[in-house]
């Protein structure tokens, strides 16, 4: 599924004195199939954004379109077809099984027969690495918060959607279930058949997977571009510099300084690859 | 789909520096106490359409805005139709007229009485409403624990209410976000609590109450480690750095609600005959 957002503005609150001012004047593509990252600090309207993705949120100007059609448009199936994985998804579970709260929606909201529902558990369990046969009769909640944060994405997995969005994927995760996230990701974007949306603060574990870069500052786009390009413009400015992934930074200041290395040698082994063979060829070490 | 929802929860504070917000708040919770009195000592029609009024002009001096107040007030709309249907139905007095051949369903003094019953809600609603947008929990429990102190020589534990009134006040922001962040979450992997049949919207509720109280009792037990970590202990006596104060203006405030006030409770001797013998 496409994603066209069209000169996107939202103010919550609008014409009161409590009225903020969480986007403007907001405009990207992202064609189907590929992977968008959003990057930028606290408060930088990040959440605000992709709420307006399954229509949680809607304009105050500007607007969505999904395949050329406004997700106004959609109703009550939207929630399927975007599935938007909100910021600390963990603490929404509730249901007394895994595999009932991975299933909730399904049984709930369509008309799929119980073999249908259960082989897509299967599915979603597989795709998020979540051993279904060992968890799966478990209440959510004695789970580890790894097992929890897979849990809940299966959830919204399930739905089979065209869109995937993830908020703040890395936040509280330990270095094994990231790896299990990035995984998973890097799986779904092979597969193509997905578009999905990353949104972090701190892109650096996933820069390998993205085809496309957002960079937001306090509601404004301030780079939007193919990660290498992004992160290479916005290197030499002092503010945005900081939320820049350290390995995009270093990438970016070794081409400065001469250096022949790829400007998108977005992990330690590719880069250390480059930089074998540049130093095989000249006398200057890194 | 709904249009984003206004941010501002039941005992909300509006930031801002108008009059109201610049009064001491023990002015601010005796002129509540005041007004809310001056609104039910009388049942008639018109003192609490003037009772409206008087609130309307408090609501006018908050400078919070028409939209805020409009929103703050809509959500009683319930509350108020079903005290409205209540007296209507249950508190029969007096005959029903007639009209044209049919007799009407209900008395014209029934009427009359439901509809300043809902009036005096109103005004106690947007009293209140002006109190909590012009003065944060903070100064709230100020007011309350030097207005309450005089009872502390009874043995009344006022520091404890007063801690337990703030507490309170900041909770219930946080129980809505809880509940907020849940119902987006929720509707984000497909949920959609507006339709199915009522039985099993009921139970959609689950999906919504026991990921929102797990939220409400883990931010309770983390303000809790921190009220701790803090030195607050229950019983001992507690120190305050922000004196209030009762300026001249505030003199002048109170004087006039206790004036109203009491034109309010006396005027169904004084001024209603006089209107009545007019018309
Ligand atoms: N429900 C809300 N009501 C009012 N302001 C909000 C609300 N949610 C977010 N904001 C404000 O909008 C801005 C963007 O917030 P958000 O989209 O959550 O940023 P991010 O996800 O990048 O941290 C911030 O200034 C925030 O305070
Ligand atoms: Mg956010």
């Amino acid at each position: 599924m496409e994603i066209r957002v069209d000169k996107l503005t939202h103010w919550y609150n609008p014409g009161t004195s409590l009225q903020v001012s969480a986007l403007e004047d907001v405009s990207f593509i992202v064609p189907a199939g590929k992977v968008l990252g959003i990057l930028g600090g606290t408060g930088s309207g990040k959440t605000t954004l992709i709420k307006h993705l399954n229509g949680l949120l809607t304009p105050t100007q500007g607007r969505v379109l999904l395949d050329g059609k406004d997700v106004e448009t959609y109703g009550p199936g939207l929630g399927r077809k975007v599935g938007v994985v909100l910021q600390r998804p963990e603490r929404q579970l509730f249901d007394e099984t895994v595999f009932r709260d991975i299933s909730f929606v399904l049984r709930r909201f369509t008309a799929l027969d119980q073999a249908e529902i259960s082989l897509r558990v299967r599915r979603a369990c597989e795709l998020v690495g979540l051993d279904l046969e060992a968890v799966g009769d478990r209440s959510p909640h004695a789970l580890s918060d790894g097992e929890k944060r897979k849990t809940a994405i299966a959830g919204v997995l399930v739905n089979e959607p065209d869109v995937l969005v993830l908020d703040e994927p890395a936040v509280g995760l330990d270095p094994p279930s990231m790896a299990d996230v990035i995984r998973l990701l890097d799986g779904m974007k092979q597969a193509g058949d997905r578009t999905i949306v990353i949104v972090s603060h701190d892109m650096g574990p996933f820069l390998t997977l993205l085809d496309s870069l957002l960079v937001l500052n306090a509601g404004r786009v301030s780079a939007f571009g193919s990660p290498g390009e992004v992160c290479a413009g916005l290197s030499d400015d002092p503010v945005m510099r900081n939320y820049l992934p350290r390995l995009a930074l270093l990438v970016h200041d070794l081409a400065e300084r001469g250096f022949p290395v790829g400007l998108d040698a977005f992990t330690i082994e590719t880069l250390a690859e480059q930089l074998v063979v540049h130093a095989g060829h000249s006398e200057v070490g890194p | 789909m709904s249009r984003s929802i206004m941010d501002l929860s039941i005992g909300g504070y509006v930031p801002g520096d108008s009059f109201l917000h610049r009064l001491d708040p023990r002015t601010k919770l005796l002129g509540m106490l005041s007004m809310l009195v001056g609104a039910f000592c009388s049942e008639s029609l018109e003192a609490a359409a003037i009772s409206v009024a008087a609130a309307a002009m408090l609501a006018a001096l908050t400078g919070a805005g028409w939209r805020i107040w409009a929103w703050g007030l809509w959500r009683f709309k319930w509350m108020l139709l079903i005290v409205f249907l209540m007296n209507l139905f249950f508190h029969s007095s007096g005959a029903a007229p007639h009209i044209g051949p049919h007799q009407g369903p209900f008395s014209g003094e029934v009427v009359r009485s439901s509809l300043a019953l809902s009036l005096r809600l109103i005004s106690a609603i947007m009293v209140s409403l002006a109190l909590t947008f012009t003065t944060t929990p903070r100064e709230m429990t100020l007011g309350f624990w030097r207005l309450a102190s005089p009872l502390k020589r009874l043995r009344v534990p006022v520091d404890e209410f007063g801690m337990i009134m703030m507490l309170a006040m900041r909770f219930i922001p946080l129980v809505q976000e809880e509940l907020r962040n849940t119902i987006d979450a929720q509707k984000a992997r497909g949920v959609d609590f507006g339709h199915g049949p009522i039985v099993s919207r009921a139970r959609n509720l689950l999906a919504l109450l026991v990921p929102a109280l797990h939220g409400v009792l883990r931010r309770a037990d983390h303000l809790a480690i921190a009220m701790t970590a803090r030195g607050y202990r229950p019983g001992q006596p507690r120190t305050e750095y922000r004196p209030l104060r009762f300026s001249l203006r505030d003199l002048i405030a109170l004087l006039l609600l206790l004036a109203f006030t009491a034109l309010q409770c006396y005027q169904p001797v004084f001024i209603f005959p006089a209107i009545s013998s007019l018309t």
